[in-house]
């Protein structure tokens, strides 16, 4: 056996996972060869201080973390929040407005509350990106806003931005086609 | 993630259907789940989070980044269960789950966390580094020589990482992680040994104080 074909199979030859030929041509071939004699060892070594890596422990709270944002809605199969959120992107630094989109604030609107949609009450929620000029801090007031419906797909959005909001999340952002604005009435429960 | 999860689902099936789902110990637990039990969903949270959060531990070099990117592969898990039919083994699934779900993670803040932590570790242990021992019992005894092996890994491209981790430190067999990655076995043998291969050259190199550097 070559240097080069033994150097191939040093692993092998660790794991005991070559046939017996193979297994004794390198064996041949280490007791000749300094080199795989010495990088055998060395990979035998490598391999002993993988294998006694410690496991490292998850947080206690780990298990309660996931639950917790589970039951509070974050893994819902299909919903708008699920469709919404996975449009966000990293920051967007170009001025929104000169791009010639619809530069907009999106509210994500929390779950206490019912959106009504004034001209078409069947759209689906998940449907609607809710635009409101401004959401200051605590719940999102009742009233009319204003909202342009896009269809659901990240094919429809070009970037979006996002920030936490203890009662909705802010969304700035531009759809690649226009979009359709409608009127929609935000009622807080 | 949500197509990634897909896949995932979809590809399991196809790769380990004469895997027998009735010697999965998981099964009762995933019928209960599926059932809408959300407590049985907590116990197989549970029952996996040890080693979910140590591959993407490995993976990512960060206890901050594990710990977020395990609740996310869960998180995922739990949204598309629904897809998980029971043809493999649950915790091949959820393996193959938290693998993408580490490879997934931006790279960029990835990095420059396993960085400061890598340097944080060696800093901790006053960066006086002694020369590669060779007596395993030694090396795996003190933090240094982990900080070092995990810097190691760092610097590995992204498949030789996840194949290697798989095989040394998770102790997946061939079979499994071929199903996990969807790579014939001869793919992941090569990777394991061409992983191994580099790691003893990292830690060569780290010993004479050279930067191991981060790969994405």
């Amino acid at each position: 056996m070559n240097h080069q074909r033994a150097q191939g199979l040093l692993s092998a030859h660790l794991e005991r996972d070559l046939g017996d030929a193979a297994r004794a041509a390198v064996e041949v071939h280490a007791a000749e060869c300094a080199v795989c004699s010495a990088d055998l060892e060395e990979l035998r070594d490598t391999v002993a201080l993988l294998r006694r890596l410690p496991a490292p422990e998850p947080p206690t709270y780990l298990a309660g973390r996931v639950m917790a944002r589970i039951r509070d809605g974050e893994a819902n199969p299909t919903g708008w929040r699920e469709w919404l959120g996975s449009l966000a992107r990293p920051a967007v630094a170009a001025p929104l407005a000169a791009l010639g989109a619809a530069a907009v604030v999106l509210a994500f609107a929390t779950p206490e509350g019912d959106l009504r949609v004034a001209d078409k009450p069947s759209l689906p929620m998940q449907d609607l990106a809710l635009v409101q000029q401004q959401v200051g801090p605590g719940p999102m007031p009742s009233g009319r806003l204003v909202a342009f419906v896009v269809p659901p797909g990240p094919q429809t959005v070009g970037r979006l931005r996002g920030a936490g909001h203890p009662h909705s999340q802010l969304f700035a952002g531009h759809f690649d086609r226009p979009a359709e604005a409608v009127a929609v009435s935000w009622q807080a429960r | 993630m949500s197509c990634d999860v897909a896949q995932a689902a979809a590809a399991t099936h196809a790769a380990t259907a004469s895997d027998p789902a009735a010697i999965d110990p998981d099964a009762e637990l995933v019928l209960r789940w599926q059932e809408g039990d959300l407590g049985a969903f907590e116990a197989l949270v549970r029952r996996h989070e040890r080693r979910v959060f140590s591959l993407v531990f490995r993976m990512l070099g960060s206890r901050e980044e594990a710990e977020d990117v395990t609740q996310e592969a869960f998180l995922a898990l739990h949204r598309h269960g629904h897809r998980f039919r029971g043809e493999a083994r649950f915790s091949t699934f959820v393996y193959r789950v938290a693998a993408n779900a580490a490879l997934n993670r931006r790279r960029s803040l990835g990095r420059r966390r396993a960085r400061e932590e890598a340097l944080s570790y060696r800093q901790d242990a006053g960066d006086d580094l002694p020369s590669a021992p060779r007596d395993p019992e030694d090396a795996a005894s003190g933090g240094e020589i982990q900080a070092r092996v995990q810097a190691a890994l760092l610097g590995l491209p992204k498949d030789l990482r996840m194949a290697v981790v798989l095989y040394d430190i998770e102790g997946q067999s061939y079979g499994e992680i071929s199903r996990v990655l969807r790579i014939p076995e001869g793919t992941v043998k090569s990777r394991i040994h061409r992983a191994r291969v580099a790691l003893r050259d990292r830690l060569r190199a780290l010993a004479h104080g050279e930067s191991g550097g981060v790969e994405p």
